[in-house]
């Protein structure tokens, strides 16, 4: 990181403080887009700053950045966690939502399979403008905008982990692989060289003052690249305009989810079912106001995500005890289960989960009318949270790490939980 | 007590309570044991670690950090404590200082003080008044500006 002293202080903080500082803006959209406009260097952090958790305030956003993509998907890699729960609800419920998630994905498909060397952020290495013809074929025929379509997604290093500043074991960023289908090349500028335009977004250090395009590394013939996007968290909350058919379609670019809010959106069994076969990494889900759930789709869900820590099933009002029982057996790591209003799940169901889950802290049972007061002051005595309020709902996107409420300390008062979901 | 040397060659003592709030502090004690040495700093000079040990003097019996497990919520920069709001009125070079400082010795919640006092300063403003703020010289070409306003269109206000 070049230590002129000549340069203003604020230009001599090294990339992973710049990152840090930006991560405080990330409700302040504007600001960050305002930084990308000041420098180049800045410009650097500011782009991953935004990227990694786009913030859409309307469709249109949405079309905007699919548009960018569609231009040259090496931004794709940034991109971390995509929710369209902040768009208003006529955009939710538009089917054109499924067409430019769908064309996202794709595009984050292309970007993660350009390999690259493992990032290091301190270094300021040549642009890394390895490799990446090969592959750049699979998703390329789904995408309907031949036009720069291959620009620069070769200077792309690796996804969203280079913006988490620790250097990323190689092989966990995707769950799945595929072999390199060598594919025709598409059409290249002269000499293959990229213009400059997205190269420097995706170096992992500040771009070098001078960075002449380095001729890259080829891909070894047969090497294994991800086949899944590193999208790791998806919100479609209450967002109808994704129908289930659309869902299924994507699931096998879901590898990589670990986070995944499907609350409102008319889920099915067959759906959910389609969706875990690919999700392996699950650990947190929502899938509450499904009221078409039943318990064959928790099941075939916690059969196939067994990593599953934190469930929202609150108001899925088909689910009975054998559910209860499918997820007592499966997700030994739970933490967190909602089944609030489910009022077919009794004091069976939940004093099997309490038994089978040893990590257990929220079994929220907030009126389900089957479960009796005796099962929630048995939770309690095992320090499990056993409700809820709209104080401190539950929440799969925030957890804190609080303590238990401490033994021999009973709360009566349910508005005044000693253990806190926000 | 533990002694802590600047880069500039003084010394300081401080309480155990006090020097050990930086990581890179704990971890050399543990290490090397405690010798009665002063510690050298070679990356932080006496007029920031000053500063540095005024901020760890004032934080000295603060619990230790809560982290939420699940990293979605948006970290906030509106929430800072008087005192430390006070302590970072400081000119731009020291602040920068301090940062690196924090960085380097390991400190998460000066640095996150730090931090959090230059995304204050930051947020709300064009990239113009950006610039002038931190005295940072447009790089781009005009090119490249209207190449980055539409690559990132959609993050733009409006």
């Amino acid at each position: 990181m070049g230590m002129d002293a000549a340069q203003p202080a604020c230009l001599r903080v090294p990339a992973e403080i710049l990152l840090e500082i930006l991560a405080f803006l990330a409700t302040s959209q504007d600001s960050l887009y305002a930084c990308a406009l000041t420098c180049r260097q800045w410009r650097w952090a500011a782009t991953r700053a935004l990227w990694r958790r786009p913030h859409f305030r309307r469709l249109l956003d949405v079309e905007r950045l699919t548009a960018t993509l569609l231009d040259g998907p090496a931004y794709a890699r940034l991109i971390e966690t995509l929710s369209f729960s902040t768009l208003p609800e006529p955009d939710r419920s538009n089917p054109h939502l499924a067409t430019l998630l769908d064309s996202i994905v794709g595009c984050m498909g292309i970007a993660a399979s350009s390999p690259g060397p493992p990032p290091s952020l301190s270094s300021s290495s040549p642009p890394l403008h390895a490799a990446a013809a090969a592959d750049r074929s699979a998703v390329a025929a789904s995408i309907a905008r031949p036009r720069g379509l291959w620009r620069d997604e070769a200077a792309a290093a690796r996804p969203h982990s280079a913006v988490d500043l620790h250097p990323a074991d190689p092989g966990a960023a995707c769950c799945a692989t595929v072999d390199v289908v060598a594919a025709p090349r598409p059409p290249c500028g002269a000499g293959g060289e990229p213009p400059h335009s997205t190269v420097d977004d995706t170096q992992l250090s500040y771009p070098p003052a001078a960075a002449p395009a380095a001729a890259g590394q080829k891909p070894r013939p047969g090497q294994r690249l991800p086949a899944a996007t590193a999208l790791r968290q998806l919100d479609l909350r209450f967002c109808k305009g994704v129908r289930n058919y659309s869902l299924q379609r994507l699931a096998p670019k879901l590898g990589a989810l670990t986070v995944l809010n499907l609350a409102g959106g008319l889920r099915t069994d067959i759906t959910i079912a389609k969706l875990a076969q690919h999700m392996g990494q699950l650990r947190r889900i929502s899938l509450a106001w499904t009221s078409n759930l039943t318990d064959f789709g928790v099941a075939e869900l916690v059969q196939r995500c067994r990593a599953i820590e934190c469930l929202d099933l609150t108001y899925c009002t088909q689910i009975e005890d054998t559910a209860m029982f499918a997820i007592a057996h499966s997700l030994r790591g739970l933490v967190a289960l909602s089944v609030a209003y489910c009022g077919g799940v009794s004091d069976a169901g939940v004093a099997e989960v309490a038994a089978a889950c040893p990590a257990l802290r929220v079994l929220n049972v907030a009126k389900c009318l089957r479960v009796s007061d005796r099962a929630r002051a048995l939770l309690e005595h095992q320090r499990v949270v056993a409700r809820c309020d709209s104080l401190e709902p539950f929440s799969i996107h925030s957890f804190a790490a609080r303590r238990r409420p401490r033994p021999n300390h009973h709360h009566h008062d349910h508005h005044h939980l000693p253990f806190a979901f926000h | 007590m533990i002694k802590l040397q600047s880069s500039d060659g003084i010394d300081f003592e401080v309480a155990e309570a006090i020097a050990k709030q930086s990581v890179l502090i704990t971890n050399l004690l543990e290490d090397l044991g405690e010798t009665g040495e002063a510690i050298p700093l070679p990356n932080v000079s006496s007029k920031v670690l000053e500063k540095v040990i005024e901020y760890c003097t004032q934080h000295q019996h603060d619990p230790p950090l809560v982290v939420d497990e699940y990293d979605d919520v948006p970290r906030r920069s509106d929430d800072m404590d008087p005192w430390d709001e006070a302590f970072m009125k400081l000119d731009q070079d020291m602040l920068f200082e301090i940062l690196l400082a924090a960085n380097y010795m390991d400190i998460k919640p000066l640095l996150d003080l730090g931090c959090k006092t230059v995304a204050n300063m930051i947020r709300g403003k064009t990239p113009e008044e950006i610039r002038k703020q931190f005295n940072i010289v447009n790089d781009f070409t005009p090119e490249e500006e209207e190449q980055i306003r539409k690559e990132n269109e959609w993050a733009e206000a409006n």
